[in-house]
Order: C-alpha cells, then sequence, then structure tokens
C-alpha cells in the first residue's frame, strides 16, 4: 500500500504541490494525470524518495523520507522518461546494473536474471548489442529491464514491491507504448504497485485501474477511469474543448479533442 | 511484513576467475576484464624489473641478479644505485602513474564525461599551488607545526589545494544534481589562470633556492625519487587505490545520472565524497612528489575501455596497473633516450598524451555527444 497525507512539497518558496492524500493498491496500476506543471513529476518524485515534503507519505508501511536510498531500493524501482548512458555500455552491462538485489528465492544467478528481465521486455537476445546503437524505444525497453532487474519479484514474503515509471512512453511509438504499458500490467496483476505518470489519456484509460488527477499543486479528481475520465472533468482539468465517449458503449472511455478553447 | 525485503543480501560475485568463459556476443565482457586484469599485472612487474635494470650507469640485469639471487654480494656503488636510487624511483613512479590513472578514471566517472582529469581541469594546478605556497611560505610557518607535519607537509599542502579546486569545481559545475562538463571545464580553466597567477605570485617573493625548487614543477619528473619521496607521498598516493572496491560499483551507477544511481540504492552523496577526497589526495601528492605529469589519466582508462568496456569494478584496477606500468616505462625511457642527461617525463607524456585527447575529441563529434 502507497499512501499520502496532507502531502504538500516546495521548491525554495514556491508551494508544488500541497494538501495532498492519495491511496494507491498493490495490484493495480494508478495513473497520475494532470497538465503540464500540476505537479505530476513533483509527486512521483516525492513518493520515490527523490524530494523532501511535508505531511505524510508511506511505502509499505514506512515513513517514505526516513528510509535510506538501500532500503528504498528494496521496495520500489524507478524508471526515468529518459536515461543517457555516459560509456559505450553493451545491452547486457545496462540490465545487470539494475541486480544488486538478491531475490528472496536466491535462486536466479545474475545471467539468469538478465536473461529473464529481457525476456520480459520482449527483447530476448539482446544481450550483446551496444545500448547507444539502440532505437529509443528499445532503449527505453532495455531501461524497464533494468529497473525490472531490481525488484524481479513483484511480492516478496507478502510484501509487494512498486515499479514507478515517470511518462514511460513519451518518446515512443504507439506499438511500443503498449508493450512498455503491457509489462505494467503483467507487473500489477502479479501483485505489485505499478505507479504510471502518463500525458496520453486513451492510453490511461486502457491501463490505468485508479486515476489521480492533479490541477495546479492539489487533487482535481481520483477514482476509476470510468468515474474520472468523464467529459466535465477532463474538460475542466485541461482546459480545452473534448468530448469523452466509450468503446463499446459504455465500457471504456476514450477522449476525443475538439480545439484549445472551452 | 517489511522485514524479508529487509534482509536480502546483495548478489555475490559470480564464478571465479576465468570461470565463465562466455563469448563476447553476449554482452559479457567481465572474463576477458579479469584476464587483461592479470596480464597487466605481469606487464607492471616485468616493466619495473626492466627498468632497475636500465640507465645510464653499466647496473644491468647481471648485478641485479646476482644482488637478489647471488650469494657473493655486489660492490656497495651498484647496492647504491639499485636499492637506493632506481629502486625508489621505480615504486614511486607505478605509484604515481597507477595514482594519476584511476583518478582520471574516477573522475571520468563522477562527471560522466571520459575527458575529465584532474590536469585538465585545474585539480593539478590547485595542488601545484599548495605545494609551491608551502616551499615558498613554509619557512613562516612554527617551527613545532612544522617538525610534527615533517615530510607530509608538501604532499598534504599539495592534497589540500587539489581538494580545494575539486570541491570548486563540483559546486560551480553542478545545478540540481546534473554536472555540466562546458561549465566544469572553463571553470577549471579559471581556476587554473588564478592558480597559476597565485604561484606567480610565489615566485615573485621566492628565494634562489625555492626558485629552483619551483621550476621542478612546470616539467614533471621523477628524477628527485627518494625512500623518504615514497613513504610520505605513497600512502597518500594510495588512498585512491584503496578507495577503488568502494568506488568501482558506485561508478556503475553514475553511468544513467545521479537520480537512477540513487533509484538503485546507491547512496550518491557519500559516493561523490569518497570520490572527491580519495582523487584530491592522490593527484595532491603525485604532483607533491613529481610535479605537473599529464594525460596519464585520460589516456590510459581511455585505452581500457576500448577493450574491457567502462565497468568501473575491472577499469580502475586494469588502470592502476596499465598508469603504473606506462609511467614507469616513460621514465625509463626518459633516463636512458639522452643519456647521461634526462629528459623531464612530464615532456613525454605531454608529447604522447596531448595527440591522444586531440584524437579522441575529434572522434567524439563535439563535447557533449552521448
Amino acid at each position: 500500500m502507497l499512501t499520502a497525507k496532507g502531502l504538500q512539497v516546495s521548491l525554495g518558496k514556491r508551494v508544488i504541490l500541497s494538501g495532498l492524500s492519495l491511496e494507491a493498491r498493490a495490484g493495480e496500476i494508478t495513473a497520475i494525470i494532470g497538465p503540464n506543471g500540476s505537479g505530476k513529476s513533483t509527486l512521483l518524485r516525492s513518493l520515490t524518495g527523490d524530494l523532501p515534503y511535508q505531511g505524510e507519505a508511506r511505502l509499505n508501511g514506512q515513513e517514505i523520507r526516513t528510509m535510506p536510498e538501500h532500503v528504498l531500493a528494496r521496495h520500489r524501482g524507478v524508471l526515468p522518461q529518459n536515461s543517457t548512458c555516459s560509456f559505450p555500455l553493451t545491452v547486457r552491462e545496462v540490465v545487470r546494473l539494475g541486480a544488486t538485489q538478491r531475490s528472496v528465492a536466491g535462486v536466479l544467478s545474475e545471467r539468469e536474471l538478465v536473461g529473464r528481465a529481457l525476456d520480459a521486455v520482449d527483447l530476448k537476445g539482446f544481450e550483446g548489442r551496444r545500448y547507444h546503437d539502440l532505437s529509443g524505444g528499445e532503449q527505453q525497453r532495455v531501461q524497464l529491464a533494468r529497473v525490472l532487474c531490481q525488484i524481479f519479484e513483484p511480492v516478496v514474503a507478502g510484501c509487494p514491491r512498486w515499479l514507478f515509471l515517470d511518462e514511460p512512453v513519451s518518446s515512443l511509438d504507439i506499438r511500443h507504448q503498449l508493450q512498455v504499458m503491457d509489462v505494467a500490467r503483467s507487473y500489477a496483476q502479479a501483485g505489485g504497485g505499478v505507479v504510471a505518470v502518463l500525458h496520453d489519456l486513451n492510453l490511461t484509460a486502457m491501463y490505468a485501474d485508479q486515476i489521480i488527477a492533479l490541477k495546479r499543486g492539489r487533487l482535481a479528481a481520483a477514482g476509476t477511469p470510468h468515474g474520472t475520465l468523464t467529459s466535465p472533468v477532463i474538460r475542466d482539468l485541461y482546459e480545452c474543448d473534448l468530448s469523452v465517449g466509450t468503446v463499446p458503449a459504455g465500457h471504456r472511455p476514450f477522449v476525443l479533442p475538439h480545439g484549445a478553447r472551452v | 511484513m517489511t522485514q524479508a525485503l529487509e534482509s536480502m543480501t546483495p548478489i555475490g560475485k559470480s564464478g571465479c576467475l576465468f570461470s565463465c568463459r562466455q563469448s563476447l556476443d553476449d554482452g559479457d565482457r567481465s572474463s576477458l576484464a579479469r584476464l587483461v586484469i592479470c596480464l597487466l599485472a605481469v606487464l607492471l612487474a616485468a616493466v619495473m624489473v626492466f627498468s632497475l635494470t636500465a640507465g645510464a650507469s653499466d647496473v644491468g640485469p647481471g648485478t641485479l641478479v646476482s644482488a637478489w639471487f647471488g650469494s657473493g654480494g655486489i660492490s656497495v656503488r651498484d647496492d647504491i644505485i639499485l636499492h637506493s636510487i632506481r629502486l625508489p624511483r621505480v615504486v614511486l613512479g607505478a605509484l604515481v602513474g597507477a595514482g594519476l590513472a584511476v583518478s582520471g578514471a574516477v573522475m571520468q566517472g563522477l562527471f560522466r564525461n571520459p575527458l575529465a582529469d584532474p590536469g585538465i581541469i585545474g585539480v593539478s594546478s590547485g595542488a601545484g599551488l599548495g605545494a609551491a605556497g608551502v616551499i615558498v611560505l613554509g619557512g613562516a610557518l612554527p617551527a613545532s607545526f612544522a617538525a610534527v607535519a615533517g615530510i607530509y607537509l608538501l604532499p598534504l599542502a599539495a592534497f589540500g589545494g587539489a581538494l580545494a579546486v575539486t570541491w570548486l569545481l563540483y559546486r560551480i559545475g553542478t545545478r540540481s544534481g546534473q554536472t555540466s562538463i562546458a561549465t566544469m571545464l572553463l571553470a577549471g580553466i579559471a581556476i587554473a589562470a588564478l592558480s597559476g597567477a597565485c604561484i606567480g605570485l610565489l615566485v615573485f617573493v621566492a628565494d634562489d633556492q625555492q626558485l629552483r625548487d619551483l621550476n621542478f614543477w612546470g616539467l614533471g619528473s621523477l628524477a628527485g625519487a627518494n625512500w623518504d619521496k615514497v613513504l610520505s607521498a605513497g600512502p597518500v598516493i594510495a588512498t585512491v587505490l584503496v578507495a577503488m572496491p568502494l568506488l568501482g560499483k558506485g561508478l556503475n551507477g553514475l553511468f544513467m545520472g545521479e537520480a537512477v544511481a540513487g533509484h538503485m540504492g546507491i547512496n550518491v552523496q557519500r559516493l561523490k565524497r569518497i570520490a572527491v577526497v580519495s582523487v584530491s589526495a592522490a593527484t595532491g601528492a603525485s604532483v607533491a612528489v613529481s610535479g605537473g605529469i599529464g594525460f596519464v589519466g585520460i589516456v590510459v582508462p581511455h585505452l581500457l575501455r576500448l577493450v574491457i568496456g567502462p565497468d568501473n569494478r575491472y577499469l580502475l584496477p586494469a588502470s592502476a596497473l596499465l598508469g603504473g606500468s606506462m609511467l614507469v616505462l616513460a621514465d625509463t625511457v626518459s633516463r636512458i633516450i639522452v643519456a647521461p642527461a634526462e629528459l623531464p617525463i612530464g615532456i613525454l607524456t605531454a608529447l604522447a598524451g596531448a595527440p591522444f585527447f586531440l584524437w579522441v575529441l575529434l572522434g567524439r563529434k563535439g563535447l557533449n555527444a552521448q
């Protein structure tokens, strides 16, 4: 369980997030949406332990700011929006950077772990390729494999682990977007928790179990896609003209924009 | 329920030396790296022995064999040449070379740029200023303090200068966790100019003996090597060698930036502190005993990365071995190429290193190319 109560984050004197309370459950994908500058990434970064915050935020029952890096690393992995690698590594060398924790089962060698993680992101046999020669979509999936290596088992002794994704698909084409989100869904279905900052509302409708909508650093709406992705809520959230339909009728919502004015 | 997660242990080293011989096609260069490290250890030993037997005097391999393995012993003159002149010089050369090469590799890992080097970003000039300050102004120190600090005063002052410059560069070059190589290089130029001006002031007030001592920094040389220098600078240079096991894994984490390293459980602030302090110590002490020997810290790690890859767990020890070998070899060449005179070794390393630096630069299509 990931919970926050009265969360406030300030950068310098500027208050970015205030009075935020939320709850994310393991076994689900929780999407954070909202317009640019609404505090999505700030929220994610405070929940991953990267930013100091006031109020309360607990990951698996522990106050996040009190958890040192090596303890946090056992509870959660983080996939950044994009990663640049400063030296010419092979794919295996990138992925095995994440292999810092021994699984409780303790049966997988580093080599097997790297193989399985690459398998999970559909890059089997890419171990020997140079990271810099890969396409953007492949690089992002290699990074996802690295994060999976770190938290390979979604549940350890009844305790879920968490996958945090910061706009994980914003530079990917649609097929690679689906591939990455499929991995996230499998992780959640296996009992892990997934929290993702997403821009694409239709992708959100497709994959999210719960939605947290932010506007100007405050909670604008929260709930299931059905309850949250509605015309009035989304129109007000993004301040643009759009309509929300469902496919098939009454089922999954989709968002069709009309123009920048309400 | 979280105890189980807490009790998990890190993955240990899998397999022993050469046990996993996978082909390079699967992206694993670790067994190759282990092999290269073993070969480099042999190379360093061979170069050191060769350097002991080469020089302006006629003390050659035969003398070495009878000194170490013979029963009759050797003349006092030969013993002095071998054990009081050449041996400390070879040991000091290996230490300085190892220290400079590892310092370069650590800097490159820390700044995430293969062109970072203590000499280029001005750390060495800070060390030079510290050393020059002690030479010229050391007489003004309280006698009791000078007595306590003794032979460690010079390396410690150089260490202080190097530490101050490294810290300053890092503060100037880093904004919100991102280190800008361009800012850092430009700041390094400014700081090097400032250090140079301060050294100039010291030269202005120095007396003749101090001037002679100061002049020695400009070129870089191991000519003054003796056991005192090995004992005073050796332990300080060795800090970066001792820190290698602490740094390797952490610097690997920095491949993808400081945020990612933190996410993987690395204490980045602690890593930076260890890296900055140990590099400053090694660079400072190297400069104190041998002056400005440049480019070892760039050439050695770069060559090794081409062969064994950037994995710092292997790159750092391999750099130490190759750096030591290259400097001892360069020193040997500088001793015999114009015998009985000596070419300052700094001239040799700059003659070879500067074109190499330009070659790396041309191959990178600009400083910020990734």
